[in-house]
């Protein structure tokens, strides 16, 4: 193993199965991180605290311990649990870009829901049942409303 | 993180969670949940006033405790695990809802 310092102040503990390691809120909002955690779920326990900073410095420690690896021997979950962060950070990466394109297509989605919702042409299928409906009430006439009275007053005298 | 924060005493088992990223309803679901398992008291340190919006700064001072008694032995080790995961699980899911 190279003596240089993990990245992020990555701490691997093959003892413990688990993988410490920060992320910045001003590269990753907390919905993205979230959102990478949430795809972790099932596969390690997730656990998130904030490391003590400078006023305004914002970041979000995380620690990633593997469901798998119990038989692994320490060499092999070392290399495990490195991927494990590596992953993570991918997702982090992939999280930003789906949270950057959904803000850029918010107008034009919006947009495609509303005509979608209240464009369709003609009336709507209720609103052709009720004029159906009306029509065949106007047709049968049992009152004889529409019959002019004159014409009514003949029947009964014939 | 769990060295501080989810400490073993004699069969006790403590757990802290921060304000600003767990939701204090997802932490009282969770042990809900949990509550055929094991007894749990949850404690909010540092709360502002009921609708008083505060930002994240003051957020950040503020915890969530939980304490659990009566584990069973055989769950102990998992306990903690289990816990956190489905706190962030609720969390996430409030806070998409």
């Amino acid at each position: 193993m190279s003596a240089e310092p993990l990245p992020n102040g990555m701490q691997i503990r093959a003892d413990q199965r688990e993988v410490q390691f920060t992320v910045s809120e001003e590269l990753y909002p907390l919905e993205v991180i979230q959102g990478a955690a949430y795809l972790f779920l099932d596969r390690c326990y997730v656990w998130m605290d904030r490391p003590p900073l400078p006023e305004g410095e914002r970041q979000v420690r995380l620690r990633l311990r593997t469901k798998q690896g119990r038989e692994a021997g320490a060499g092999e979950l070392e290399a495990m649990l490195e991927g494990m962060a590596g992953e993570f950070s991918n997702e982090l990466l992939n999280q930003a870009l789906r949270r950057s394109i959904g803000q850029s297509n918010a107008r034009i989605r919006e947009f495609i829901m509303a005509r979608a919702f209240f464009a369709a042409d003609g009336p709507s299928t209720v609103d052709r049942l009720l004029a159906e409906l009306d029509a065949e009430e106007m047709a049968s006439d049992p009152l004889e409303i529409q019959i002019p009275w004159s014409q009514g007053a003949e029947k009964k005298d014939a | 993180m769990p060295e501080q924060a989810g400490q073993e005493q004699g069969g006790v088992l403590r757990l802290c969670f921060q304000r600003s990223l767990y939701h204090p309803e997802a932490i009282r679901a969770t042990a809900a949940r949990f509550a055929r398992l094991a007894t749990f008291e949850v404690e909010e340190i540092g709360q502002g006033q009921d609708g008083q919006k505060q930002d994240s700064q003051k957020q950040d001072s503020q915890e969530i405790r939980v304490r659990i008694t009566g584990v069973p032995a055989a769950l102990m080790a998992r306990m903690e695990d289990e816990f956190c995961n489905h706190a962030l699980f609720q969390t996430i899911q409030m806070g998409r809802a």
